[in-house]
């Protein structure tokens, strides 16, 4: 039927051209991330790095250490969630939901997207789970000492930047 | 009738007798003067190493407590490595080899299984060296607007000249708490 293969021939065309190029379609803003964010992150996003080891801050100085900040050795990346800037108490309802309820969170380092990429590292949206970003890009060098110590460098600064938001007991 | 003479074997404040007494004596021939400052110099210096020997030791245990912390993988619940028995020798060695002046550093476990020492002075003052499996170090430093990383190579005898400069450029005269 001519009429029937026309609108196939056409709706094929165009998921051809969304799939062109650009690699991956167009999306919207609010669109394709299942908790509604967009998936660009703004630069005035905050950004919450759950503290789940006290190792990794000091409450007496009221300080993120600069480990907190590392990447991950697995996959190089540093997990974070946007956090929507609510109360405290619900950043830590959705670390919880997030992480499991029997996580121990102390607490959490608070940066803002533009901390990040002000280091030359990028802040990419990886849901699921819901609100779930990456920071990445961090620096590479065929010297893994002196990638660390790059790595260290952009950490310390992050922490330097880092507000510490201690979860109550 | 000479009080000097008058000899109070009691303890005083909790130290020996003797030690007190000199700190209370009277004396003013040259000699007995000289003998008195030079006890009290020896004094004073065996005071100032026990106590350095024992912030050092105490140093040493936090690191070892630290290192069994997270001695398992995902201590951090972020899927760390265990922190590696090499790189807690290696922070020990460092820690015992670290000059009198230098204050001593914070331990901090690191993701992949390194152990860093950090001299934290102020948010925008931090000087951090990390001791993973090699003689490699890998340091970085951040003083108000400078800022920079490096690698030196520890032979286990002495703190590396350039990561030396730094502490003391960063941390010198603080104390860490």
């Amino acid at each position: 039927m001519p009429v029937r293969q026309g609108l196939v021939s056409r709706l094929l065309d165009r998921l051809r051209g969304l799939f062109s190029a650009g690699g991956g379609p167009v999306r919207e803003p609010g669109v394709g991330l299942s908790s509604g964010l967009s998936p660009d992150v703004a630069d005035s996003e905050p950004l919450a790095r759950f503290l789940r080891s006290s190792k990794l801050f000091s409450a007496q100085k009221k300080i993120v250490k600069p480990a907190a900040f590392l990447p991950n050795p697995r996959d190089g990346k540093t997990s974070v969630f946007r956090h929507p800037g609510a109360p405290a108490a619900e950043l830590w309802a959705l670390g919880c939901r997030k992480l499991g309820e029997d996580a121990r969170i102390h607490g959490a380092g608070i940066v803002r997207a533009r901390d990040a990429r002000v280091e030359g590292l990028e802040v990419a949206a990886s849901e699921p789970p819901p609100r779930h970003a990456n920071i990445e890009g961090w620096p590479t060098d065929g010297d893994p000492e002196l990638q660390k110590a790059a790595r260290k460098e952009a950490a310390i600064a992050l922490a330097a930047r880092a507000k510490l938001l201690l979860r109550e007991p | 009738m000479s009080t000097a003479l008058s000899i109070d074997t009691r303890p005083f404040n909790g130290l020996p007798a003797a030690w007190a007494l000199e700190r209370q004596s009277t004396a003013i021939s040259s000699e007995a003067g000289l003998v008195r400052e030079a006890r009290l110099a020896v004094e004073d210096a065996i005071e100032h190493s026990q106590s350095l020997y024992g912030a050092k030791i105490e140093a040493i245990s936090t690191l070892w407590s630290l290192a069994d912390a997270c001695g398992q993988a995902n201590w951090d619940g972020e899927g760390a490595r265990p922190a590696a028995l090499n790189s807690v020798y290696m922070a020990e060695g460092f820690i015992r080899v670290l000059p009198e002046d230098i204050p001593l550093p914070e331990i901090t476990p690191e993701p992949d299984g390194s152990i860093g020492l950090d001299w934290f002075v102020a948010p925008r003052r931090v000087f951090s060296v990390s001791f993973g499996t090699n003689h490699r170090l890998a340091y970085a430093w951040l003083d108000g607007t400078d800022r920079g990383h490096a690698v030196a190579r520890f032979d286990g005898e002495a703190v590396p000249g350039r990561i030396l400069d730094g502490i003391r450029r960063i941390a010198g005269g603080f104390c860490a708490p």
